[in-house]
């Protein structure tokens, strides 16, 4: 998407939280977050760390409403950083999305979702568009069992290179059920077939690298396992066995990965949530005769956790304290760095 | 030859899918004759109740009429005979709403049941029309259809009794009479602050659950704010849910029975299973469910206006009790 296309979508979706008082049958709400944030590793260097501080606002609208033939929610968020001292940095992310759903039966309910990310850089050439779709379909089955079905297609597009693009396509199935009333599991498998539009590569002697007449293709398959808990506190837990075989050498690889989100109110007035992802990733083969470099950060080894704290003024006004500590894996293959952000910062929910 | 072979065959399969629609739907047909009487009853209990309270309404007017007009012997029996009148009829009208809502009470009841059947009924009835389709069989299809159809009538309508605000709670009449001594009285004011208290106890009860389950619903919604923070601000843009979206728009899982899932593992058990019994929505589906939770808090309002109601009322009634004490001193 260009960009003053997606200015001219999020300008019209401006509009949006103006007239929300009006909505009818629209429901509309609103989260408006600003906050300073200081950043250890702003270029996200192995060897040379750059610290800065940032300003960061969010602003995110959401409408939903019941239609005679389902529901239908929209959803933008609207992101920005600023880095006073370093301005190449300075970005803008805006996330859209709309999802429509509908029971076709009691058993049997069908779902439209799409996503489209947009990061755009004020003074650096890395602009990007992730988009998502998918078409689902839940099925209740007996003995409480829920069954979804998924085809969903994502794809990445920088604006300045075709070299990191990609189309996913993927099939998932999700065996899911209820337990001990506040408790949910399912387990789960997904096969997807990634198509690069750079060349696919393989090591030829004396580490000289052979470009293929083929792109890139990667099939990835992912086995999962879930858990949640719904209470006074809310708990999501997945576990992921994952690999990837590609046809370029140096691509494929098998990782375990876990990821954890949890709210859990303190005293009152304080909540704290939480958010981690661990990943074991191991390339096949382990060692390569030539340096390989993944500069493609999209699809990159993340291990983070994020630690939020928030005292709540009022349901509407929010201080929030946010850590977050990166381990993720750099440009260079098997290398990493770290990065740790702390935000201080307020929201504001109407 | 082969066209004449059809004939029989195509008789067979008709005579094979009546018996089939036979022994099938009677069953379907049965619960909604049931619940179509049970609704008579209750729309007959209204009718009665919905005359009785005209009758008192005039009757209140005749006994203010007679109040202001000027005293004498005509005028003082013409008012004692309308005094006797009304409380014959107060006490047919407390008798008719206590039918009423135990009318009410059963119907609901009723509908918990028919759901409960219909949610197995109606795959029963999926699965034949699927097989029928399968099969071609154009006899029993379109009356599978019907019968589907007819399941969804009586599903809504059955929803509808359990969504209704006008839910009856039950409580034990209290019938003051003229003659009624203090003593009575004041026990009579004590049953009315008890049932006042119960109320109140169950109203503060459901109140609760469904606090906790609007906690619950506000908890979800922060979390999954904070996970869309963490996504469109992390350095990699590959973030927890990442392939499901976890900002996208999305539904609250309870809404599985009408639309779509939620991202990620967010399984939204927003209702307890205790509040959904007490307020009958165990069987509801997705927007009905949130119907009834609105329905829900409109019932604890209605509780704590009847309670209210019935203390002063007792308040009344004791007060009488100490005029009539005072007197008799």
């Amino acid at each position: 998407m260009s960009r003053p296309g997606v200015l001219v979508v999020f300008l019209a979706l401006l509009t949006v939280p103006a007239t929300s008082q009006t909505g009818g049958k629209w429901q509309f709400q609103t989260r408006m977050q600003v906050g300073s944030e200081y950043d250890s590793n702003i270029f996200e260097s192995t060897r040379f760390p750059v610290e800065a501080m940032a300003a960061r606002g969010l602003l995110k609208t959401s409408a939903s409403r019941m239609l005679a033939q389902g529901k239908l929610a929209l959803g933008w968020s609207a992101g920005m950083q600023l880095y006073p001292a370093w301005t190449a940095e300075n970005k803008l992310n805006h996330l859209l999305s709309a999802a429509w759903g509908r029971a076709l039966s009691r058993w049997w309910s069908i779902s439209l979702k799409a996503n489209a990310q947009a990061k755009l850089f004020l003074r650096a050439p890395y602009d990007h568009v992730w988009t998502w779709t998918a078409a689902g379909s839940t099925f209740r089955l007996p003995a409480g069992l829920r069954l979804k079905v998924q085809a969903a297609s994502a794809r990445l597009d920088y604006r300045a290179s075709d070299r990191f693009d990609f189309l996913e396509r993927s099939l998932v199935a999700d065996l899911g059920r209820r337990f001990a009333r506040r408790w949910q599991a399912g387990v789960g498998v997904e096969q997807g077939r990634l198509e690069f539009l750079r060349p696919a590569y393989f090591a030829g002697e004396n580490g000289v690298r052979i470009i293929r007449a083929a792109q890139q293709q990667d099939t990835r398959r992912t086995f999962f396992l879930r858990l949640a808990y719904s209470g006074s506190r809310v708990i999501q837990i997945r576990l992921e066995l994952q690999s990837n075989d590609s046809n370029s050498e140096g691509y494929s690889w098998q990782r375990r990965r876990l990821y954890l989100v949890a709210a859990q109110p303190l005293a009152t007035s304080w909540l704290l949530r939480i958010a981690l992802m661990g990943q074991r990733k191991r390339y096949t083969p382990t060692d390569l005769a030539i340096p390989l470099i993944e500069l493609d950060l999209e699809r990159s080894e993340s291990n983070y956790l994020v630690i939020d704290l928030t005292y709540d003024r009022s349901r509407q006004f929010s201080w929030l304290v946010r850590l977050a500590l990166y381990n993720n894996e750099a440009a260079f293959r098997g290398f990493y760095y770290s990065k740790r952000q702390l935000l201080f910062g307020s929201e504001y929910r109407f | 030859m082969k066209a004449l072979l059809r004939i029989p065959c195509a008789l067979a399969v008709l005579i094979f899918c009546s018996t089939f629609i036979s022994a099938q739907t009677p069953e379907l047909r049965t619960v909604a004759a049931r619940f179509d009487s049970l609704e008579q009853i209750v729309l007959q209990h209204d009718g009665r109740v919905a005359a009785l309270s005209a009758r008192a309404d005039s009757l209140a007017a005749i006994i203010a009429d007679h109040k202001t007009a000027g005293r004498g012997v005509l005028q003082d029996r013409a008012l004692e005979a309308a005094l006797h009148r009304a409380d014959v009829l107060a006490e047919e009208l407390q008798a008719a709403e206590a039918a009423r809502d135990s009318a009410q009470q059963e119907i609901r009841r009723m509908a918990v049941r028919v759901l409960r059947y219909l949610a197995v009924r109606t795959r029963t009835l999926e699965h034949e029309l699927r097989q029928a389709e399968k099969r071609g069989d154009q006899a029993l299809v379109p009356h599978l259809r019907r019968s589907l159809a007819a399941a969804g009538a009586l599903r809504r309508r059955a929803e509808k009794w359990l969504q209704s605000e006008n839910a009856a709670i039950l409580l034990a009449p209290v019938h003051i009479a003229p003659g009624d001594s203090p003593g009575l009285l004041e026990e009579k004011a004590d049953l009315l602050m008890d049932q006042a208290d119960g109320l109140r106890r169950k109203a503060r009860l459901l109140q609760q659950q469904v606090q906790q389950a609007e906690a619950e619903q506000r908890l979800h919604s922060r979390l999954q704010a904070f996970v869309e923070d963490v996504q469109l601000f992390d350095p990699l843009s590959e973030s927890v849910g990442r392939e499901e979206g976890a900002g996208q728009e999305s539904f609250s899982p309870d809404m599985l029975d009408r639309a779509a899932n939620k991202t990620g593992a967010g399984e939204n058990l927003l209702f307890s299973d205790e509040l959904l019994l007490s307020v009958g929505l165990a069987e509801l589906t997705g927007q009905a469910r949130e119907e009834g939770l609105q329905s829900a808090r409109a019932r604890v309002q209605q509780m704590l206006f009847l309670a209210d109601s019935l203390s002063a009322r007792a308040r009344d009634v004791l007060a009488k009790a100490r005029a009539q004490q005072q007197e008799e001193r």
